[in-house]
């Protein structure tokens, strides 16, 4: 193991570990995380956390654990951030990651997001307030049936329309009458 | 005047007689003429019914030129005492009372979201912003679009801090197209506001003639819908821009004179207008038409109906023609313009069960009645020529000479081959009169410098006439095809379209789509030939369309190297671009480079749901989560995500993707189980997906981030 890293960090030349520092960086990147030195702080926090993680079942791939690491992060983050202490994990991280879009925290507050120092006030709050609906409390009107009497002679030729188009028989027989006026029709034509 | 008070019923009826009489004076000469010429020569029963499809088809030629004359005439002067006239105020709007609708379905998000922020920013220019509400009323079954809309909605919402002003709502059954679409905001939340402007996915209006559009329904009470008469922009190929070109130089004259006639009692062309939601919400439940799709059914074309409704209620429906800053978009190419016409077409033809329905205006019925000759002309032209050919070959058949009897006409003292060429140029004379009023229109008001001068404005009207006179005739073939088709009951097949990377068109749809055109004229050409070499001359400019139809089709749809020189064909949209389509431009350039990396385009949509945190998280938020799922929705939820997860994308069909798009906990758990997965577990697909947010990779492109 380098002098470099810390004792308590992965054994730098286990392939499966590196894949799990490469997805975590990736995942955090995705978060729109860009300065070089932050990702790299806050993967190798991570990573180093989830290879200390005890309670962790040692059968897990290194990617899973690593990313149920990032993710815990991520969500102690939102709730500090969100004060919804108590809040269900799952729909935590969802709301949490649609404030922060919503609240352009990346580009707004680019060190803030999983910054060890508690959350900016001022993002906390857009956080909050931060919201998507597809529109209003409906106000359900229901419109009048339509009464367009469409006349006697509409109905009549409706309901042959459909007959013809319905009954396959009359259909076909329909289509040869026609086909038989056009071909009578070229052959006067002809004369 | 106040134009929605009641206008005098003797007014309206005497504006009509005058229209009813120059359509007859210019039509019954011609007529005369055409009878005579057969019964010069001996009259049968074909001649008779080349006679009457004659005088209908020369009638509807009669009544555009009319309505041209009429529309010269009343712009002279002052122009129409009775016209819409933009209202002069500044007193502050009903706030709230507005909501702005644009139904998307699978439109590109760029162009839909970039007109959005422009009309956004133009109304927040014009101090009236809080009297809006938007909306967008997507029915996208494209995975790729609808995630697009949603990100794109997002940003804008965000950008503007417009949650409580720009929403978006998407259906998940898409029940009856686009007005099911309207329907179902209408009865969502059509009761909160009191107007509602209606644009298209290509849309752009200008904040102030939102705001006058709003303003004209609070001054005239009695008006239930205001249509603005959109001009054309952005058109890049030769064939959109012959289309701008046109309605920028023939529009303003036509358009006054059906203003003439038509008053509070014109029709809706389904967007860029402004409804009143009271009686709309009342009076215009669409009916259903007797029979099913395509020719009966649910009403696809709804606007023609609306506006009838309206007008049967007692409501005024207006067009303002001279309202500014409203514009829209066209196709590209003739196949598209074909496309876009083949649902049009099937839309008015199913207005013919309406014709005679009651209580409806006899105004109204014409408008439904000429929206479905717009499309029935087309195959009485073709039978028309058709009947010209047969009738030259039952005289050549006999073998006799031509020996003309005199003319009912005598004081005309006019030969055979005279009297002919005579009715050819009235013909033709009804046909180009139109564009020549729109020319000395435009002289005598001055206006050619913002076509860029008379030169240019001469040369675009000499190509536009020779790009009309050779797509026209393609034209009434598709159309002619298509209401075969339609009274057929049976759908018309499209070659799948495969564009150039550059937009270039596509040689094999071309030639696919167009080789009957060039079959059947050639075929018609060389039996003309063959009948007589003086008719076949006659019949050439009608053939000549058809002939070339494949190298017109691509030459038309070729985008320019260089957009730089609007020549020719320019208008002044181009030459001095509004204000709205400079931005909208500007939005459109700065997205140019958001391109999805080409590898993944295909299933981009998927991926950034699935992938991308903040995308996902605005797709999972817009979902209802289903708590009951039974065991066996949660065991295909489960085997669904592990083949998307294992065998990528491309295992899924559209629907699987649909169906798991939908899902919120689907979408929750592909997120975390893609992220921590080994990359051994993933498909290949996958890796590569995640690679891309590597920290080495160029930044993600979504719609998020513009």
């Amino acid at each position: 193991m380098s002098a470099l890293l810390p004792p308590t960090f992965p054994p730098r030349a286990d392939p499966a570990w590196n894949e799990a520092h490469e997805r975590v960086e990736s995942y955090l990147r995705a978060h729109r995380i860009a300065q070089p030195i932050t990702l790299s702080e806050l993967t190798n926090e991570i990573i180093a956390r989830a290879w200390q993680d005890k309670s962790a079942d040692p059968a897990l791939a290194p990617v899973t654990r690593a990313l149920r690491e990032a993710d815990n992060t991520i969500t102690a983050w939102f709730t500090r951030a969100l004060e919804q202490h108590g809040a269900h994990s799952r729909r935590l991280g969802v709301r949490g990651r649609l404030a922060l879009a919503l609240a352009d925290a990346p580009g707004r507050w680019p060190d803030a997001f999983l910054a060890p120092t508690p959350p900016p006030r001022e993002l906390s709050e857009t956080m909050r307030a931060a919201f998507l609906r597809a529109g209003p409390a409906p106000q359900l009107y229901k419109m009048p049936a339509p009464t367009i009497p469409l006349g006697r002679m509409t109905r009549l030729l409706g309901t042959c329309w459909e007959i013809t188009r319905r009954w396959a028989v009359i259909n076909i027989l329909v289509r040869l009458l026609f086909l038989a006026a056009f071909v009578a029709l070229v052959f006067l034509a002809l004369q | 005047m106040n134009p929605t008070d009641a206008i005098p019923p003797g007014r309206k009826l005497l504006r009509r007689l005058i229209l009813a009489a120059t359509v007859v004076a210019l039509a019954l000469p011609g007529i005369l003429l055409m009878a005579d010429l057969q019964l010069r020569t001996g009259f049968d029963i074909w001649k008779a019914a080349h006679l009457a499809l004659f005088s209908l088809l020369l009638s509807l030629t009669a009544y555009g030129c009319a309505q041209a004359i009429l529309g010269f005439l009343v712009r002279r002067g002052r122009g129409d005492p009775l016209r819409l006239r933009p209202v002069d105020s500044t007193e502050p709007l009903p706030p709230g009372a507005t909501a702005i609708v644009m139904p998307v379905y699978n439109e590109d998000a760029r162009r839909v979201f970039s007109g959005l922020r422009t009309i956004y920013e133009s109304l927040q220019a014009t101090g009236h912003l809080d009297a809006f509400h938007i909306y967008i009323l997507s029915d996208s079954t494209d995975p790729n679009r609808w995630i697009d809309e949603e990100a794109a909605w997002a940003a804008l919402v965000r950008e503007f801090d417009a949650a409580s002003r720009v929403f978006y709502r998407r259906r998940r059954l898409n029940t009856n197209k686009k007005a099911g679409n309207l329907a179902d905001f209408c009865r969502r939340w059509g009761g909160a506001y009191r107007y509602m402007v209606v644009l298209d996915a290509d849309s752009l209006m200008s904040g102030d003639t939102i705001v006058q559009l709003v303003r004209l329904m609070e001054r005239h009470p009695r008006a239930g819908l205001v249509q603005t008469a959109p001009r054309l922009i952005r058109g890049r190929t030769p064939f959109a821009r012959w289309q701008q070109f046109a309605s920028r130089l023939y529009g303003p004259v036509f358009q006054a004179g059906i203003n003439y006639w038509q008053l509070d009692e014109s029709n809706y062309w389904g967007h860029n207008a402004i409804v009143r939601l009271a009686p709309f919400l009342e009076h215009c439940s669409l009916p259903e038409l007797p029979g099913r799709e395509p020719f009966g059914g649910r009403i696809l074309s709804h606007d023609y109906v609306e506006a009838a409704l309206l007008v049967r209620a007692g409501w005024g429906v207006w067009l303002a023609a001279e309202l500014e800053g409203s514009y829209e978009e066209c196709p590209g190419t003739l196949i598209d313009f074909a496309k876009r016409d083949r649902r049009w077409l099937q839309g008015n033809l199913q207005h013919s069960w309406l014709l005679a329905a009651q209580g409806l205006h006899s105004v109204s019925r014409l408008h439904l009645l000429l929206g479905i000759l717009a499309y029935a002309a087309s195959p009485l032209w073709l039978l028309f020529l058709l009947l010209s050919t047969l009738l030259l070959y039952r005289h050549v058949a006999t073998g006799l000479t031509l020996v003309p009897r005199d003319s009912l006409f005598a004081a005309l003292d006019l030969g055979f081959r005279s009297q002919a060429a005579l009715l050819f140029a009235g013909t033709l004379a009804l046909l180009f009169l139109p564009k020549l009023l729109a020319l000395l229109d435009l002289f005598l008001r001055r206006g050619a410098q913002a076509f860029g001068g008379w030169r240019r404005v001469l040369c675009g009207s000499l190509l536009e006439t020779a790009c009309s006179a050779l797509l026209a005739p393609v034209l009434m073939l598709f159309h002619s095809k298509f209401i075969l088709w339609t009274l057929l009951g049976r759908g018309v097949a499209w070659v799948a379209q495969r564009r150039g990377g550059d937009g270039s068109p596509d040689w094999r749809e071309a030639i696919l789509t167009h080789a009957g055109h060039t079959a059947l004229a050639g075929l018609w050409g060389a039996a003309a030939l063959t009948l007589d070499p003086v008719f076949f001359i006659w019949l050439l400019p009608v053939l000549a369309g058809p002939l070339l139809s494949i190298p017109l089709s691509l030459v038309t749809a070729q985008p320019p190297e260089d957009d730089s020189t609007p020549w020719p064909l320019a208008t002044p949209e181009e030459i001095a671009p509004p204000a709205v389509a400079a931005t909208l431009a500007s939005h459109l350039a700065a997205m140019e480079s958001k391109i999805p990396p080409a590898q993944f385009a295909a299933d981009y949509g998927l991926l950034q749901a699935v992938l991308d945190p903040y995308v996902n998280a605005i797709h999972v938020s817009l979902l209802r989560e289903k708590r009951n799922h039974s065991t066996e929705e949660r065991d295909r939820f489960t085997q669904l995500r592990e083949k998307l997860i294992g065998a990528g994308p491309s295992a899924l069909s559209t629907r699987d993707k649909l169906a798991l798009l939908m899902d919120a906990h689907s979408m929750i758990r592909l997120h975390r189980d893609l992220w921590s997965r080994p990359g051994s577990e993933l498909a290949e697909w996958w890796r590569h997906a995640i690679r891309q947010y590597n920290y080495l990779a160029p930044a993600p492109v979504t719609a998020l981030d513009r």
